[in-house]
């Protein structure tokens, strides 16, 4: 009954207070919308990345007609020939790029295709001559064939290392190619067989393939959105501090709360109220989140939420993540005096838990040290909760762990917010 | 039995060089209004906290109605009402949700009626359904008292019931603590308004320093200093001037 009252009081409380209302419900839902708009291009796959690349071709041949056909079919790239309407020259395409209008260029020299082929015939007569079936072939003063890619000083290293790894796949792809064909070509030569010879595909000797750990989903890629809204909903939901802490405070400093230690068994009451009103609050976050991520992002055009099938688990995960949060707003509330002190301590503590916990970017590409303390973070605690319930599809019992880490730390947060409270009452 | 019955208390705060209360005994017998005077500091708020068993003596026995508070301070609070000199109210909720959440919190079950013919006795019937941020500092004070009076408790004790208020809202205080005193309620009085003190207590206690200085029936101490006011009393007694 009491507790009912306190909710109730809170809830009214709440209602009426439309800044306290657009913190909690209003800035996490903005927050995980611009977080997951913004990331979103450095969590996409390249194939879906179209990339602008000036590209002056001078060899007007086999090779750099490959090499262009074969970066503008990938999708990942998208060559830029002209500027302003002028064929692009290579002191141009410099330009442009040293002047950061683009953040690469593609300069394929003159003569390319035929020196290649020069550098092959040399290749396959020095292969052949080691059987000998052929003479040895004449000292190689051809010059090797440099494509040359010029960066920006700006782009992202990540970028760069792909936009090189794709360039050299395809040469070494063209490589091959114009290797095969100048082998069959002496051999046939030398039969005189003028059948066309078979030309094996060397690409696809050895495949490397990836496969989905579990199934039950036909498509699925951690991306921005899968990312984004557990981490920041883990974010929103510690934040809950804030007003928690604040509205603790606050009583306590207008004597409300004293009211409350001077009526009869009411304060365990009132602070149990606090608790879970504060609780269905995280709660209702959650599930606002949830619901960002399922219907509004995609209508952004962000992927959309993946949270997969088991309800019960998703309401276990929230209802963990809740009491922890909430907990840890309770305990905040206790350890500090004033409003500043709290309101200070529990925003900075929360954004450290929160960047150490994975939230900004996953736990993964931080350096090893912050790897090994996003294993005391909470906020890591949930996500990879709700990665468990969300992707890997777990069952209960290999959930167990993240869900006692979370518990254990709500009871030791609770434990530590009824000594603290209790402190106050009789000294 | 005496309402209050206080024998050689003391209570030093931790890291305080100096008793809060030292050496204090006190009598408050049942129906008294008993006025605790004295400046900031002077140990009132320690002594009503110790009351309340919401501060534990050091050394002494405290009694309130025969139960220690320290031991049964559940038990004793239910029997004590407290009106704090804070406005301690929820400042969103409207007048009558305070005073029905107050009623829940206290166990009891919120008399629609009762409250409103409260609210009406102090002249805040008609703002019943305003919030109490928007309420005056006078009809924050009569909501204040009314709040600390819904269990009906046997001992009232006011901290700066008439601080800041209204000519008309302190006549409504004080009527209404003469008419409870007068159905029996103990009441302990704390107030700046020496006037006040002088007209509703029966008797006065000066605190200073954490000892009480000076005890007993109004009249009696006026008769005694030789005066016609509580305040010259006071500075007397004291030796200071009056920052009570």
């Amino acid at each position: 009954m009491k507790v009912l009252a306190t909710i109730w009081k809170e809830f009214l409380t709440l209602r009426r207070d439309p800044g306290g209302m657009a913190l909690i419900f209003l800035m996490p839902v903005l927050l995980v919308t611009v977080m997951s708009l913004v990331e979103d291009v450095p969590f996409r796959d390249y194939r879906h990345f179209s990339f602008d690349i000036v590209c002056v071709n001078e060899d007007h041949d086999t090779l750099g007609d490959y090499i262009e056909q074969t970066l503008a079919s990938s999708g990942s790239f998208h060559l830029v020939k002209e500027y302003e309407g002028k064929p692009l020259t290579k002191a141009t395409g410099m330009d442009l790029v040293s002047s950061g209008h683009y953040r690469a260029f593609l300069y394929i020299p003159a003569h390319a295709t035929q020196r290649l082929n020069g550098k092959t015939a040399i290749v396959v007569q020095s292969l052949m001559s080691g059987f000998g079936i052929m003479d040895h072939p004449e000292r190689d003063t051809t010059e090797a064939v440099e494509i040359k890619v010029v960066f920006d000083p700006v782009i992202q290293v990540n970028v760069k290392q792909s936009l090189l790894y794709a360039i050299e796949k395809i040469v070494a792809s063209a490589e091959n190619k114009v290797l095969m064909a100048k082998f069959s070509e002496q051999v046939k030569k030398m039969t005189g067989n003028n059948d066309t010879m078979p030309r094996p595909d060397l690409s696809k000797m050895i495949a490397v393939t990836s496969e989905k750990s579990y199934e039950g989903f036909d498509e699925l890629a951690m991306n921005s959105v899968q990312h984004n809204v557990p981490a920041w909903a883990m974010f929103a939901m510690f934040f809950i501090v804030f007003p928690l802490a604040g509205n603790f405070i606050k009583e306590r400093e207008d004597g409300s709360l004293l009211r409350m230690r001077l009526i009869a068994g009411s304060r365990f009451h009132f602070i149990a109220g606090k608790y879970v009103f504060h609780f269905f609050v995280c709660q209702v976050q959650f599930v606002l989140m949830l619901a960002v991520g399922l219907f509004l992002l995609p209508l952004l055009g962000l992927p959309r939420l993946v949270i997969g099938n088991e309800v019960l688990h998703i309401a276990l995960a929230a209802t963990c993540i809740s009491l922890a949060a909430t907990a840890y707003g309770m305990a905040v509330a206790g350890a500090f005096r004033t409003h500043q002190q709290a309101l200070t301590f529990g925003a900075i503590s929360v954004v450290l838990l929160a960047a150490i916990g994975g939230v900004w970017v996953p736990v993964y590409v931080l350096p090893h040290a912050l790897q090994v303390a996003s294993s005391i973070s909470p906020l890591s605690w949930g996500l990879e909760l709700c990665n468990d319930v969300f992707l890997r599809h777990t069952d209960f019992r290999q959930m167990l762990p993240q869900i006692g880490r979370l518990l254990i730390f709500a009871a030791g947060c609770l434990g530590l917010a009824y000594f603290l409270h209790n402190r106050q009452n009789t000294r | 039995m005496p309402a209050i019955l206080i024998d050689k208390v003391t209570k030093q705060y931790a890291g305080s060089t100096k008793p809060a209360v030292r050496d204090l005994s006190l009598i408050i017998e049942r129906g008294e209004v008993y006025g605790l005077l004295g400046h900031n500091g002077a140990g009132k708020s320690t002594t009503v906290m110790m009351i309340c068993g919401l501060l534990r003596a050091d050394s002494g026995s405290l009694k309130v109605f025969g139960d220690d508070p320290a031991q049964h301070g559940p038990a004793v609070r239910r029997r004590v009402g407290v009106a704090t000199q804070d406005i301690a109210l929820f400042p969103s909720l409207t007048g009558l949700e305070n005073l029905q959440y107050l009623c829940r919190m206290y166990g009891l079950t919120p008399d629609h009626n009762k409250l409103m013919a409260l609210l009406e006795r102090f002249g805040l019937a008609a703002d019943a359904g305003k919030r109490a941020d928007s309420y005056s500092g006078g009809m924050k004070r009569r909501l204040n008292l009314i709040a600390s009076v819904l269990h009906d408790p046997e001992l009232l004790i006011l901290d700066e019931p008439t601080a800041g208020v209204d000519v008309q809202s302190r006549a409504m205080i004080i009527a209404y603590l003469r008419e409870m005193n007068a159905k029996g309620m103990t009441i302990i009085y704390s107030s700046h308004i020496l006037e006040e003190v002088e007209k509703l207590c029966q008797r006065v206690g000066f605190l200073s320093e954490g000892v009480l200085i000076e005890q007993g029936p109004t009249a009696d101490l006026l008769r005694k200093y030789g005066t016609d006011s509580l305040e010259n009393v006071y500075l007397t007694v004291s030796g200071r001037s009056i920052d009570v």
